[in-house]
């Protein structure tokens, strides 16, 4: 693993549609399962490109991303739309959130919740949805940033 | 114990401590991320007793930029009289 020092360069922050970062995200997206995924012994990763090209249509997929010196390093993927009980408030549910592990300086991941919420508000978001897993409590880093603690997910496979 | 002695000892216990950190260090070197920092200044706030702002926690690359922050902004105990 190279040292962080070594491997950040210059860090930005920015919106990025999805058909621009399509051919770009798969070995994000990979590393992210392996490092987070769980029953992947009975569910294999197989991102639905097509629906993500919806949803990137309709305007409801919003990924801020994360560059060092230009190249792709994270994500934090928003689906914006209106929730079916408060039609009136504009809500963010979280997709998914990663960044490669050898990038993970630090403020890296502080700056990139920085830059989603930064987005989130422009787009007319009222109340960001987001979680986390378990195995990777990143409680105390949601707090900080001013999250708080609203539900528990549960899951079950039946398969 | 000096400012940067009781910061260094709020540092997680996992980092790469290949030399001995010093106020030039840099957190990044030290193999931080946002998780690890987010620690260390909840550990830094308990024991100084301060909040350190988002604003502020971000430009502090360094122990040292720690300690000159709070230097600055942790009220100083009176001398008695």
């Amino acid at each position: 693993m190279p040292a962080i020092a070594e491997a950040l360069g210059t860090v930005t922050y920015q919106q990025e549609r999805w058909s621009a970062i399509k051919d770009l995200i798969g070995p994000l997206t990979e590393s992210h399962w392996l490092e987070v995924g769980l029953d992947q012994q009975n569910i294999p990763l197989d991102l639905d490109t097509d629906l993500y090209n919806t949803l990137d249509e309709m305007g409801i997929l919003h990924v801020t991303t994360i560059r060092s010196d230009g190249r792709l390093v994270g994500y934090f993927a928003m689906c914006v739309r209106n929730h079916p009980h408060y039609r009136t408030t504009l809500m963010a549910f979280l997709d998914s959130y990663f960044v490669l592990r050898e990038f993970r300086g630090p403020w890296v991941a502080m700056g990139l919740f920085e830059a989603v919420e930064s987005a989130m508000k422009d787009l007319g978001v009222k109340k960001m949805i987001a979680g986390m897993k378990l195995h990777k409590n990143i409680d105390i880093l949601f707090q900080r940033l001013g999250w708080e603690a609203i539900e528990t997910t549960y899951g079950k496979y039946i398969g | 114990m000096t400012t940067i002695e009781r910061l260094i000892a709020c540092l997680p216990d996992d980092l790469r401590l290949d030399e001995p950190v010093t106020p030039e260090t840099t957190f990044e070197s030290l193999g931080m991320d946002s998780l690890d920092f987010v620690y260390f200044l909840s550990d830094v706030q308990s024991k100084f007793l301060v909040e350190i702002p988002n604003r502020e926690a971000k430009h502090m690359r360094t122990a040292g930029d720690v300690a000159t922050w709070l230097e600055r902004n942790v009220c100083q105990p009176s001398p008695k009289h």
